[in-house]
């Protein structure tokens, strides 16, 4: 029980292998937990986005007898699958024409279960019974109560229930957007559709039976709970939705030959497919990152073990003198371990947990997932505490100068920071010639990040931290040299890191791998965020766009920028060139102030290019090309040639659309030509958009008062909302986090350093006391020594975190998308404040040497020194 | 030392169970179970068959066995009836064979032979009852219900005028009508008077203006009672003779084109099989109408229904489709199975 706690005598160190096993345990249990609340919550976006109410719909044409509808409702609902829930029941009638006494209009009965809860009723009535739209009540001059007759040859009278407000008065919803064909009344068409009639299920079976309108459609639509299913459940479902659609495809099953003509549509295959491969996408850099952050902890609790024993080494010389092996000296400190490792492993496990909870993907995780976690978890803190014993084994063996034998030595001799760069190298190489497509990808929707993004950094990082250190410490001894004339505490501070040691390398290269990997992180975190931004600022061509039905102008009334934009796609470039390029018309005088632009889009900028297509090129239209167009004098829109002249080039251009070369062309200039050609603006598939830097409410609003038609809205922040690029999102935040927790790395190695330092430099500090060393000069040099050595391991990992920046970037294919131009955004003040924590701690530390060198009894020190 | 070893192992516990506490606060995956319907039954006996209609060979399929054998007829008519003896040793055949219709036994041994003189036109369908034939010759000049005692002399006999009519189970009387309204009873000797048990007049169940349209098409009479399909101009439907003449329409979907009926033997449940063809997405629908007319749907199938029969102790119900798939229902109208077995046209099962 004693051996349990020895260790929490000395807090430093038992902080140390507490943070270290802290950092292991959630680095390797977050990975897991990570990716299965990612696969959730990008399903969970997925159903949002297309509509969870809908996840499965069967529609059937069929006889409309009640007892064949109520059979084949039993059917349906009984066989599907226990994931979905409780369906929506439609069933949808003939047209007829309905009349009341001022007149009637076409009207379809519709039963919809739970249609009376979705609208707005205007008056009190029963919830049996047939509710007119305000429309038809307006329209018959008909209200509750009233009879109107519904058909011609055969005719029926029914009696008004109620009426609810006009469904096409009112914003469109989710509930009516399946019949939303059924409701609205479509562009193309002169009058809108037969109104509905809503019914109960008893009156549409009495009105269809009077009718003879025996043969309808039935519809069903399955909701599925997607915010509260983990990953594997929703693949379940999607598959028990497979197998149940199997079976509806089966004449020889009772519900298959009830239901083998009807439609079936599942959306939750695609939704779990689409969320795998998010997961799939983002799986191989969460692992590497875990595995960096599980071998810098292993690597902590490494050092642990030496400094253990340095901490202590009377204690083990001691004993190890009285005959207990290295071994079962290993076996105590590891025992002496567990509780700290426990204490380090629950609290990794909880800031896991709620790092996730907090800023991790909204999703769910099974069972089997979190016992994956804690199987994870329980495996690298145990490895953690073997790793404990056997450094310290090794550690007592060596103090005790007993060597390593032969092989030990040949060992010892090896330059561990060259293999490492080699395999660096060989990640690089690997990462230059492999391109953006990593090895387990292909080429679809979902951007994802090559596992030796991560990888190369974490290689180079430590061989090339190693090397630094290495030649630090051979370098470090000049400084004997100077200073002579120095302040003491610049003096002893000198003096000190000269003479350096072992551990005061290990402490700079792990303090550089540390920083370096957060700073990293950190650098590629921020980039890939500005670059995807970037990419949906492009697409839109400003913050939102709006597609109306008419040629744009620009909308005077709004209080932010906007400028017309016509769009034509499917246009070419030459008499005989085959590739589609993309045309914008563009308001040169609007354009630049709302258009998204960055001047590394080009040479020229924005207002230098406006007013470049803007001016009279002499034989054609002044155009502006972007991407990789080839050049050209004549530009084909639909079957119309519009001569040209290429005043400018960008690299790429608000409004590029999948890479497509873009052709940015004055509307003025343009109508002229096309106006030569007997044509209009309004020729071939010209999308009317509007762009501006407000808000979609915004924009519609200024559209609406301007009296424009509004097909689609989408604004560039929808875009970043998009399942597969918030699956990046919640990686490149893992990479924030574990970049952070790595980069505590650095404070516990300080510490460790410190504990160590302070009981080795024990007699050095009582001597320097005796010499007239004031207890402030001390201290100071203490500071100073820290920070000369934190420092270096500052601007090392920095420096090292750019250079290895700058190979990887390229290979994160969100930076690559050919239609955008890769950003390197450093994130300077977090990396500021990160180098003032780590040099403050320096200071901490001094204060806290200082502290322990005040307690500590000279009198005694220089008597066992003798 | 085994002590101080079970203290380490304790503390490694708790190291365990806080690692595992996370499994407490996740979500319970949903299990997907159901109750597994019990199997079907094995079924038995020898369905007497036709191959429908690019096969209309007389056939005798052996259930348990899976076998089929095809009968020669001589002649080769086309078969347009054919059920089993009461025994079920020999059966009977309701054939066409230049425009006029004959009736065959295939004896125990599997060979047929003719069975009395040609009948005076075509019929277009026969009954079984005790020792009578009845078999329906619909002539616009002549319309006749012929009764003939297959055990005896084996004459045609004419008991009375009508396109539709049918024998007591028990042989004895004859039920038909003679104008497609009426429903009228008499002997199967044709001696007495015909007495008129029920009216299409007295039609319920259908929009009153649709009664006056009704016309009798067959008539079916078993253990349950008279059943009848009745048409309204271009649908049909089945409807129930009540002992006391009343005349109830209990099943047919508007639409409906085609109808068969069957009662089950020595029970009181019909079977009925509508279906309907006026559009693309046609579809039978088998219901299942019990002794107080309360009808149960059964089956609703996409293809065509060729004939539906009971099994010899009124237990099952099996519908036959075009595609060959065969339906089995028990007598409360749960669905059993469904399987393709052959194609098969008229029907009929004997043990």
């Amino acid at each position: 029980m004693r051996s349990l706690v020895r260790l929490l005598r000395w807090p430093s160190l038992a902080g140390a292998v507490f943070a270290a096993a802290a950092i292991l345990v959630c680095a390797s249990a977050v990975a897991p937990l990570f990716l299965a609340r990612a696969g959730s919550a990008v399903f969970e976006e997925y159903a949002a986005g297309q509509g969870a109410d809908g996840a499965v719909t069967i529609s059937n044409d069929g006889a409309f007898a009640a007892d064949v509808a109520t059979y084949r409702d039993r059917l349906v609902v009984e066989s599907a699958p226990d994931q979905l829930g409780d369906p929506i029941r439609t069933m949808i009638g003939a047209e007829s024409f309905i009349e009341g006494p001022a007149g009637g209009y076409a009207a379809r009965p519709i039963f919809r279960s739970g249609a009376l809860d979705h609208v707005e009723k205007l008056t009190d009535g029963l919830e049996r019974g047939m509710w007119i739209s305000s429309f038809l009540a307006k329209r018959m001059d008909a209200e509750p109560g009233d009879t109107v007759k519904l058909g011609s040859d055969p005719a029926v009278d029914i009696e008004v229930a109620g009426v609810y407000r006009d469904l096409a008065e009112l914003p469109r919803s989710d509930f009516w957007s399946p019949l939303d064909n059924l409701i609205y009344q479509r562009p193309t068409e002169q009058l809108r559709p037969p109104d509905p009639l809503v019914v109960d299920r008893a009156t549409f079976f009495d009105i269809e039976n009077a009718l003879g309108d025996f043969r309808g459609e039935s519809r069903w639509e399955f909701p599925v709970d997607a915010g509260d299913m983990t990953l594997s459940e929703a693949t379940e479902a999607s598959a028990a939705t497979s197998r149940w659609a199997e079976t509806l495809r089966d004449p020889t099953t009772e519900p298959g030959s009830a239901m083998l003509t009807a439609n079936f549509v599942s959306l939750l295959a695609g939704w779990a497919d689409l969320a795998e491969d998010a997961v799939t996408s983002i799986s191989g850099p969460v692992d590497m990152l875990s595995f960096a952050g599980q071998a810098v902890a292993l690597l902590v609790i490494a050092g642990s073990g030496f400094f253990v024993v340095g901490r202590r080494r009377t204690e083990f010389m001691l004993l190890h003198a009285r005959g207990i092996s290295p071994l079962r000296l290993g076996f105590r400190a590891a025992v002496e371990g567990l509780l700290p490792v426990a204490a380090g492993a629950a609290t990794g496990g909880a800031i896991a947990w709620l790092w996730l909870e907090a800023a991790g993907p909204d999703g769910l995780f099974g069972r089997a997932v979190a016992f994956e976690a804690a199987r994870a978890g329980a495996i690298t803190a145990g490895a953690s505490l073997v790793l404990l014993g056997a450094s310290v084994a090794l550690a007592v063996r060596a103090q005790a100068h007993e060597g390593f034998g032969r092989v030990g030595r040949s060992a010892a001799r090896v330059p561990w920071e060259l293999l490492i760069l080699v395999l660096a190298a060989a990640s690089l190489y690997e990462l230059l010639s492999r391109g953006v497509t990593p090895i387990e990808g292909t080429s679809d929707a979902v951007p994802r990040m090559d596992r030796l993004v991560i990888l190369f950094p974490i290689l180079f990082l430590t061989g090339a931290a190693g090397l630094a250190s290495r030649a630090l410490r051979r370098g470090l001894p000049r400084l004997r040299a100077a200073g002579g004339g120095w302040p003491p505490a610049l003096y002893v501070a000198t003096r000190r890191l000269a003479s350096t040691g072992r551990s005061a390398a290990a402490l700079v290269t792990a303090a550089t791998v540390a920083i370096g990997m957060f700073a990293y992180s950190a650098i590629i975190s921020s980039s890939a965020e500005a670059t995807a931004s970037q990419q949906s600022l492009l697409r839109v061509g400003s913050s939102v766009a709006a597609s109306i039905s008419s040629p744009p102008r620009v909308l005077d009334t709004a209080d932010f920028d906007n400028t017309p934009v016509i769009r034509y796609t499917g246009a070419r470039l030459g008499t005989n060139a085959t590739d589609a390029v993309d045309v914008i018309a563009v308001d040169p005088a609007t354009f630049a102030d709302a258009a998204y632009w960055d001047s590394r889009f080009s040479d020229e900028s924005l207002e230098e290019l406006m007013t470049r297509i803007d001016g009279d090129a002499g034989e054609g239209v002044p155009v502006v090309f972007a991407g990789s167009a080839p050049e050209a004098t004549l530009l084909q829109i639909s079957s119309y040639e519009v001569p040209i002249e290429v005043v400018g080039r960008a690299e790429t251009f608000p409004g590029v659309l999948e890479a497509r070369p873009l052709v940015v062309v004055a509307r003025e200039p343009l109508t002229e030509a096309l106006e030569a050609n007997d044509a209009s603006l309004r020729i071939g598939e010209g999308d009317f958009q509007v762009w501006g830097n407000g808000t979609p409410s915004e924009m519609n609003t200024a559209l609406t008062e301007a009296g424009e038609s509004v097909h689609a809205i989408l604004s560039a922040a929808e875009l970043r909302d998009t399942p597969p690029f918030l699956a990046l999102t919640w990686t490149f935040s893992l990479l924030e986090a574990l970049g952070m927790l790595i980069g505590l790395v650095a404070l516990v190695g300080m510490f460790l350093y410190l504990q160590t330092r302070q009981r080795e430099q024990q007699v050095s500090y009582a001597l320097g006391a005796r010499m007239g060393l004031e207890r402030r000069s001390h201290r100071l040099s203490i500071g100073i020594e820290m920070t000369g050595m934190l420092g270096a391991s500052v601007l090392l990992g920095l420096a090292l975190a750019f250079i290895v920046t700058v190979p990887t970037r390229d290979h994160v294919q969100v930076f690559s998308d050919p239609g955008s131009v890769p950003l390197l955004q450093i994130p300077a003040a977090a990396l500021a404040l990160a180098a003032g924590v780590v040099l403050a701690a320096a200071w901490v530390g001094a204060w806290f040497v200082q502290r322990e060198a005040d307690r500590t009894d000279v009198a005694q020190v220089m008597r066992l020194a003798r | 030392m085994t002590r101080r070893r079970g203290r380490h192992l304790a503390r490694v516990l708790i190291l365990l169970a806080v690692l595992v506490v996370p499994v407490a606060c996740t979500a319970v995956a949903p299990e997907d179970s159901g109750p597994e319907a019990a199997p079907a039954p094995e079924f038995t006996g020898r369905m007497l068959l036709t191959g429908g209609f690019r096969d209309p060979a007389m056939q005798i399929h052996d259930l348990a066995a899976d076998t089929t054998e095809r009968i020669l007829l001589p002649g080769n008519p086309e078969v347009v009836d054919a059920f089993w003896s009461e025994s079920g040793d020999s059966a009977y055949v309701l054939a066409e064979n230049d425009e006029t219709g004959i009736f065959l036994e295939i004896g125990s041994d599997g060979r047929a032979r003719r069975l009395g003189e040609a009948l005076p036109g075509f019929a277009n369908t026969g009954d079984l009852g005790g020792s009578l034939l009845l078999a329906t010759v619909c002539r616009r000049n002549d319309p006749s219900i012929l009764v003939m005692e297959f055990g005896g002399d084996q004459e045609w006999k004419k008991v009375a005028s009508g396109c539709s009519g049918a024998l007591s189970p028990d042989g004895q009387e004859v039920v038909y009508s003679p104008d497609g309204r009426a429903l009228m009873r008499i002997a199967a000797s044709g001696r007495g008077e015909a007495r008129k048990i029920a009216d299409l007049d007295d039609l319920t169940g259908v929009e009153p203006a649709e009664v006056p349209q009704a016309r009798i098409e067959t008539i079916d009479w078993d253990d349950g009672g008279i059943a009848l399909e009745v048409s309204i101009a271009d649908r049909l439907l089945a409807v129930l003779v009540a002992d006391d003449g009343s005349l109830v329409a209990s099943s047919g979907d508007p639409g409906a084109n085609e109808l068969d009926l069957a009662w089950q033997p020595g029970g009181d449940r019909l079977a009925v099989a509508t279906f309907s063809s006026a559009f693309n997405d046609a579809e039978a629908v088998i219901r299942m109408i019990d002794a107080d007319q309360e009808g149960r749907v059964v089956a609703i199938d996409p293809s065509r229904f060729f004939n539906m029969t009971w099994s010899p102790d009124g237990d099952y119900l099996v519908v036959t489709t075009s595609k060959g798939r065969w339906m089995f229902a028990d007598a409360e109208g749960n669905w059993l199975k469904s399987e393709y077995v052959v194609p098969a046209g008229t029907l009929d099962w004997a043990q």
